[in-house]
């Protein structure tokens, strides 16, 4: 699969379609590298750590020279990569990354249009069901979508999840993919009506109970491109510029180094040329 | 062209005492079906069809000059809702989205809207008045989540049909041309003001992969606008500054005033039909046939529209359809996504659309469709873990 597998990576970074065949190949691959990694996947520094993309393609490409809205083109290379290079790269899962919130969100519509019916959705979503919930850096820096959840106290407890499942509405794994934290006293209902918030102090006694220097998440937009909080135990990464158009916002991605010392690349949208052209895509079945 | 169209019925003010009050209704995707077979809806598609035949071939006029006296006092009510924003600021927060403030707003239009329809509405119609008043109290956005969309802006649709059900508003052409050229102007422009001032976010975004983040009915209405002539091609939207006499043209320079970066990215669905559209009537039935599959055929939009009274809510087929699994959601697009199972609004892509984006009369028939776009369910019973506080 090497060569071919690269050719696939040189055409989805143009932007450039695989067929539906070679997105089936891919995802059955991908689900074979994702099914032996753990829960919580153990990574050693350095390490780039990246937020939300919210399949903001171009800037995903801007992304990678720092350190669109395709979401499925991007998903694939995504993909492709961790075939092409699983030991260095860890994917793991969002909320996003289910069968639910992909049908609201656009990527259902965005592979119906492109491949005209279902599969490439449905296969994209079983290997979501195999990413790994979280990843932690040489032991002390936990990396997770949300956040927290009143009913794990430590890691380990999160290795004990079945993971290969749709993401739950509620529950520890759910939690994991859907919570935020915020200033208040303890757990709070969420606003999203998924997941909870959860404050400083719940934060520092999951950092302790854990030996950990930091917790690592995205799930929320900064403004900044990442936001620290609870005196520096707990830090939000944000990775897609100018998020959905509208909010102008810079993005980041925190390298850590080999002494975990953190540095946080700031980066903005993609220059207008770098971007792409306009595909000449039919309209919608409505308008036939 | 003159086009057949059907007329609406009239509901007598002498039989309103004796129709129950309107209440959430639509639970099930099931009940999605009932509701697309109730008369209420064949009302709505009469009505809308009817404003749409009105303005073919008109500008939106430079002037508020309506002869209607009806008319007038809807934008008197609007004004006065405006004028609220100015006495509502924005909360001092460190909130991106969703402004406390807005709550306030939506308290003062609870607390004031039986005055405000009391003011709009002949004394005869006062029992009118708490049939009419769950769609304005909808139509403006969710208090709860704090955000605005398509069912919104239906919900006001639906106050205006219920309005001209009850003949206060008379569904002949030049009143009708007002509502969409006159009311619907001025009413764009309050949600897009309360949109901005409050910082809502947009309900059922489907991101890059919807027509717009919030609104809908300008787009058809606009294309209506156009639908006759070929001296602007469907590919002038590509070409902005569009003027401000259709409310096509007003609905894309909305998009340009909020979002930034290459057009066929953020709007891709609007660049194909610029692009791929022969013509302005192709676009109209098109957009016709889209908002009901996509607005009012989605549980997760329509579950929230109050039925029964004016807006019947009956079989007027045997209910025995098959529905359409239909995922759940909700809203997103500014920083939170919220779960699905919490609220409001959703695609189900594909199914097929009854007949009123046809030129004649919409005639309603019970019809199958094809499933929707997955073998999975969502969870009947969503976890009720959900007291919508304030998006972040």
């Amino acid at each position: 699969m090497g060569s071919d597998l690269d050719e696939q990576i040189e055409q989805l970074k143009r932007c450039e379609p695989i067929s539906e065949e070679q997105v089936k190949r891919l995802c059955l691959k991908a689900r074979e590298i994702l099914i032996e990694e753990a829960n919580v996947q153990h990574i050693d520094s350095p390490v780039t750590i990246c937020g939300d993309i919210h399949g903001q393609f171009f800037d995903l490409m801007e992304l990678f020279s720092v350190g669109g809205f395709l979401v499925e083109t991007f998903l694939l290379l995504l993909l492709a990569l961790k075939v092409r290079y699983p030991e260095r790269m860890t994917l793991i899962r969002g909320n996003h990354e289910s069968r639910q919130i992909t049908q609201v969100y656009g990527f259902y519509d965005e592979c119906q249009r492109k491949y005209g019916g279902s599969n490439v959705w449905r296969w994209c979503c079983e290997v979501f069901d195999y990413l790994a919930l979280g990843a932690i850096v040489d032991g002390r820096v936990f990396g997770v979508h949300g956040g927290l959840s009143p009913n794990l106290h430590s890691i380990d407890q999160i290795r004990t999840i079945d993971r290969k499942q749709e993401v739950p509405h509620d529950g520890p794994m759910c939690d994991l993919l859907w919570s935020d934290p915020d200033d208040i006293q303890g757990w709070g209902l969420s606003p999203r009506g998924a997941g909870y918030l959860f404050g400083a102090d719940i934060t520092k006694q999951f950092a302790h109970t854990n030996a950990l220097d930091l917790i690592a998440r995205a799930h929320q937009l900064a403004m900044e491109g990442y936001k620290l909080m609870f005196d520096r135990t707990i830090v939000t990464v944000w990775s897609a510029p100018n998020y959905c158009y509208r909010c102008g916002n810079v993005a980041s991605i925190l390298e850590l180094d080999e002494h975990l010392g953190q540095e946080y690349k700031v980066f903005s949208h993609a220059p207008l040329d770098v971007r792409s052209v306009p595909a000449k895509r039919p309209p919608a079945d409505y308008f036939l | 062209m003159a086009r057949q169209l059907a007329q609406l019925r009239e509901i007598s003010l002498a039989d309103i005492a004796a129709l129950d009050l309107p209440t959430l209704k639509i639970q099930t995707d099931e009940d999605v079906e009932i509701w697309r077979r109730s008369r209420s809806f064949q009302d709505y598609a009469i009505f809308l069809r009817r404003l749409n035949e009105s303005v073919v071939g008109r500008d939106i006029p430079t002037s508020d000059s309506t002869s209607s006296e009806a008319i007038r006092s809807i934008i008197t009510l609007l004004d006065s809702l405006d004028a609220w924003i100015d006495e509502v600021p924005p909360q001092v927060s460190p909130q991106r989205f969703g402004n406390l403030a807005f709550r306030t707003w939506g308290r003062r239009l609870e607390e004031e809207s039986d005055a405000l329809l009391a003011k709009l509405l002949p004394s005869a119609y006062a029992a009118v008045v708490p049939h009419v008043k769950p769609y304005l109290l909808t139509s403006f956005g969710s208090f709860g989540r704090m955000d605005y969309g398509t069912g919104h802006e239906t919900s006001f649709a639906l106050f205006l049909l219920c309005l001209t059900l009850t003949r206060f508003l008379h569904p002949v052409p030049e009143e009708e041309r007002s509502i969409v050229l006159t009311v619907f102007p001025r009413y764009l422009r309050l949600c897009w003001r309360l949109q901005d001032v409050y910082k809502l976010e947009p309900a059922g975004s489907h991101g890059v992969w919807g027509l717009d983040d919030s609104s809908f009915l300008g787009y058809i209405l606009g294309s209506g606008q156009l639908r006759d002539q070929t001296a602007i091609p469907v590919s002038a939207v590509l070409h902005p500054p569009l003027p401000d006499n259709n409310l096509y043209f007003m609905s894309i320079m909305r998009i340009h005033q909020v979002k930034h970066g290459p057009f066929h990215e953020h709007s891709s669905q609007l660049h194909s039909i610029a692009t791929g559209v022969p013509n302005w009537g192709k676009v109209n039935s098109g957009l016709f046939k889209m908002y009901e599959a996509e607005v009012l055929r989605k549980r997760v939009v329509v579950q929230h529209i109050p039925l029964g009274g004016l807006l019947e809510w009956d079989s007027t087929v045997p209910t025995s359809i098959e529905a359409t699994p239909n995922p759940t959601s909700t809203v997103d697009t500014s920083g939170t996504t919220r779960a699905p199972w919490a609220s409001s609004s959703t695609p189900t892509p594909g199914g097929s659309v009854s007949s009123w984006y046809s030129n004649s009369l919409p005639a309603l028939t019970a019809r199958r469709h094809g499933s929707g776009p997955t073998q999975m369910r969502p969870p009947e019973v969503p976890p009720s873990k959900t007291t919508m506080g304030p998006p972040r």
